[in-house]
């Protein structure tokens, strides 16, 4: 995580303390078009539930793999919250793992 | 002692919406299999109605492949109960009413938990329970020992959430934090994930 080259999408946060940090606020989904056709590997968001939603209604997220923990809570953040149009999901890969995590692979249609 | 099992569809982001998911014939065929382990059916009022409406009448549509007329051939042969407070009498469906409804279905206005200890507690087959709000006021009163979540390859975005606080509860249990023990996993051809889990 430390060595990682790191975004932090923000309109309020004006410095990164962390290294190899650059926080880029603004339209975000005009600057991960742009991002999308750079050089290099893939990119990861792990969690950030506002960002997931709004690149996933831009139609911006290749894959999705969502972890599903053997608890019930009744409440709390959910996923995709405020998404505005139902998604279509393909399911590409499952895994089992021994503490009965889930995890769920899927592409978009 | 009986078990009380429950089976739900659910998008990949926790909605149980009945109108957004693949209802193919793996999903029925899976649905009249767990059936086939039940010898009683549990509504909520909307959901019973909800079945009801369909089902009852699937038998002679035209459009229904094999696997829904098996699905509903087992559910309307089922004796069930449905437990509503508002309903002074089960009101059927026209199509329902003129082949006699669901007629092995009793209502059940007071004392839903206490009912349902006194079910578990007879001998039979398991007990399965259909509704969000009634399966949710089971959850969280740890009366549901297995459970199948049918993870459909959708993401919604909104919509009624399961086991959520404002289902079916007299009292605020803010510190709910159930652990379940999976026991296997299936997938179908449509991308459906069946999650199977029971109480530990």
């Amino acid at each position: 995580m430390n060595r990682s080259q790191k975004i932090v999408f923000s309109n309020t946060m004006k410095k990164a303390e962390w290294k190899n940090t650059k926080v880029i606020g603004g339209d975000i989904v005009q600057e991960m078009k742009r991002m999308k056709k750079s050089k290099g590997l893939d990119m990861v968001i792990l969690g950030s539930g506002s960002i997931v939603t709004q690149f996933a209604d831009a139609g911006l997220i290749d894959e999705y793999q969502i972890m599903i923990d053997p608890v019930a809570i009744g409440k709390g953040t959910t996923m995709f919250k405020g998404s505005k149009s139902k998604l279509d999901l393909k399911l590409t890969e499952t895994k089992i793992f021994k503490s009965g995590i889930v995890l769920l692979c899927y592409k978009p249609m | 002692m009986r078990k009380l099992i429950f089976a739900i569809n659910i998008t990949i982001d926790g909605y149980a919406d009945h109108t957004s998911g693949i209802a193919d014939d793996e999903l029925h065929d899976f649905y009249a299999n767990l059936l086939g382990t039940v010898d009683i059916v549990l509504f909520g009022r909307k959901t019973y109605q909800l079945i009801e409406s369909y089902w009852s009448k699937a038998p002679s549509d035209p459009q229904a492949t094999k696997s829904m007329i098996e699905f509903a051939n087992k559910i309307n042969s089922l004796p069930k109960i449905v437990f509503s407070r508002t309903l002074d009498k089960i009101p059927l469906s026209s199509e329902a009413a003129a082949m006699e409804g669901w007629k092995n279905t009793k209502q059940i206005k007071e004392n839903m938990l206490e009912e349902v200890l006194k079910l578990k507690e007879q001998s039979g087959n398991n007990i399965s329970v259909g509704g969000i709000s009634i399966a949710s006021t089971f959850m969280k009163r740890d009366l549901i020992d297995e459970c199948w979540f049918l993870v459909q390859p959708i993401v919604l975005g909104g919509g009624r959430r399961l086991f959520s606080q404002r289902d079916g509860m007299p009292e605020k249990l803010n510190h709910y934090n159930r652990q379940l023990e999976l026991v296997d996993t299936d997938k179908f051809k449509s991308g459906v994930v069946v999650l199977h889990y029971k109480k530990i």
